[in-house]
């Protein structure tokens, strides 16, 4: 598989790994993931056994078991407790680690080119992540350019992209999309009002122009309509209803409290209840707290794309039951850089024939 | 739908993936395993290949196995299957593999020892796999999948050895023809 493939490269930015010539940076930046979701703590939190997780992790997590996913110790969600110092710390480190990347991946240049391996296959993939969405700090254009201008200084051979909104669609105003939650289709800039509203249909808006638009209408959709203001931000956590008890017209009253989609059967009605508190609440666990309304963009973010995961899965049963020969398949399957790991296996494994005991067998 | 935006494909399953397969890439697991997944467009689907280890009836051997990941992941664990199922006491005949890493944490609550080896969020494909790969070298009869192979495995070691060595084999016929 291809890292570098477009879709892959911007749908994750991933940010790129120390290399192995520096063991104890990469051990101090690995401290700072969280076990969960393996990234960068985002609003840290700790539980009693000290183990520590972003608090939507580790929310989730308690959500299926109630124990510590590191050590099993019992855990419940009224234990869990802000960890500022963590989060002061991977809020620096966020900061840092561009600078001592570049330290780090240019000594590693240097030799690699004395070395010429193949050893730096990973060079390519240092995709630059922009500032997680999660601590996003709201800042003004102005300060974020020049944020960027020093990433570049520091770092210059790994900045791809880091606007992850350059990619998107080349044509301007007219660009259509569905909408996450209903399907219908409208133009991009206005989807974000039309979930707002509940998914009612949109009056058309005069038309804008350019790509400066669409990018800004893609923004909104995805970051919260802009809605940024300090008093947005409520201050006390949600009480999770039962959610096996609870009617859909409660939970639609939940959700239309929040200015929230009530579209779906009651499945989708509970889960979307339970995203939201959990997001509601671990918002409130972090200096960078962000809008309801961004929150609520991230919401039908995630519901959209847990949707396509879900179609995704089922075109795969249908197109598995379509080939009744699996080996077929299979051999359909593996193909291009997994077929490539595949032959260096059978290459290692036919060198070993030379001083194989057990005559293993020949292949090809 | 959304084709024009690849931020919106991520979720959080897709992203967590994503990373553990370049972490996997980056600082390969041990010689004997590779992992990845079968397309760019759905990272719910991985193909896991895992050399037999040595000293073992499966020495020799290149197997195949589908990882497959619920949209929940990683809070639910994925299944593991082998295609073609491999004989062993903890593979089920359909070649889903029965281990205890792999079982949620609500799962049967007594038939395991103890509760670390169960599935959680930290857990991922790397440390399954090499569970697995234990597995491979040494079956755990008391929670057997394939109670034949777990009888044979008891009674008769030797023939059952000598029947994987003939799996073995034989699979390895199949890959030629395919390839
Ligand atoms: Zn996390
Ligand atoms: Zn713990
Ligand atoms: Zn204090």
């Amino acid at each position: 598989m291809d890292l570098n493939h477009p879709l892959l490269a911007s749908a994750v930015d991933l940010l790129p790994p120390f290399p192995s010539s520096h063991p104890q940076i990469q051990r101090l930046d690995r401290s700072l993931y969280c076990q969960i979701c393996k990234e960068l703590f985002s609003g840290p939190v700790s539980i009693p056994c000290g183990h520590s997780f972003c608090s939507r992790c580790i929310r989730g997590s308690l959500e299926v078991m109630k124990k510590c996913p590191s050590c099993n110790e019992p855990a419940s969600e009224g234990s869990i407790r802000r960890n500022r110092a963590l989060e002061e710390i991977v809020d620096s480190w966020e900061e840092a680690r561009p600078i001592i990347h570049g330290l780090t991946s240019n000594n590693s240049r240097k030799r690699s080119i004395m070395n010429t391996g193949p050893k730096n296959a990973f060079a390519a993939e240092s995709t630059k992540r922009p500032r997680k969405e999660s601590t996003s700090r709201s800042v003004s254009p102005v300060k974020q350019s020049s944020d960027k201008k020093e990433e570049i200084d520091g770092d210059a051979d790994d900045m791809i992209a880091l606007d992850p909104y350059t990619n998107m669609a080349e044509s301007s105003e007219d660009v259509k999309a569905s909408c996450p939650l209903c399907d219908i289709t409208m133009p991009i800039r206005d989807i974000s009002r039309h979930i707002d509203l509940g998914c009612q249909p949109i009056k058309p808006r005069p038309k804008s122009q350019g790509r400066e638009n669409l990018k800004a209408d893609w923004k909104k959709v995805f970051s919260g309509a802009g809605l940024v203001k300090g008093k947005d931000v409520e201050l006390k956590k949600i009480t999770k209803p039962n959610y096996s008890l609870a009617t859909p017209a409660e939970l639609r009253s939940v959700l239309q409290s929040y200015n929230l989609s009530t579209f779906g059967d009651k499945p989708a009605l509970a889960h979307r209840v339970q995203e939201w508190i959990l997001l509601y609440n671990s918002n409130l666990d972090t200096s960078h707290p962000k809008s309801l309304g961004a929150l609520r963009a991230k919401l039908n973010e995630a519901e959209a794309s847990r949707r396509r995961d879900k179609e995704k899965g089922r075109e795969e049963m249908a197109s598995e039951l379509k080939t009744s020969d699996g080996l077929a398949r299979y051999a359909q399957d593996t193909k291009g850089e997994f077929e490539r790991l595949r032959r260096e296996i059978m290459e290692r494994d036919k060198k070993r024939v030379g001083s194989g005991a057990e005559a293993p067998i020949e292949i090809e | 739908m959304f084709g024009s935006n690849p931020r919106a494909q991520s979720s959080t399953a897709t992203r967590r993936l994503m990373k553990e397969y370049r972490d996997i890439t980056a600082d390969p697991l041990q010689d004997s395993i590779t992992a990845g997944p079968i397309s760019e467009d759905n990272m719910l689907e991985w193909e896991a290949l895992i050399q037999g280890p040595e000293g073992t009836p499966y020495e020799g051997g290149i197997f195949s196995a589908k990882l497959i990941f619920p949209p929940d992941y990683p809070l639910n664990p994925f299944k593991m299957i082998f295609e073609p199922p491999l004989l062993h006491p903890n593979i089920y005949p359909n070649g889903e593999v029965c281990i205890s890493i792999l079982h949620a944490p609500g799962d049967d609550p007594l038939r395991y020892e103890s509760a670390s080896e169960r599935w959680s969020p930290v857990q991922g494909v790397r440390s399954v796999l090499l569970s697995v790969l234990s597995m491979l070298a040494e079956p755990n009869i008391e929670s057997g999948a394939n109670v034949e192979c777990c009888k044979l495995y008891r009674d008769n070691k030797q023939e059952f050895e000598r029947q994987v060595r003939e799996q073995v084999k034989s699979l390895l016929g199949i890959t030629e023809n395919t390839e």
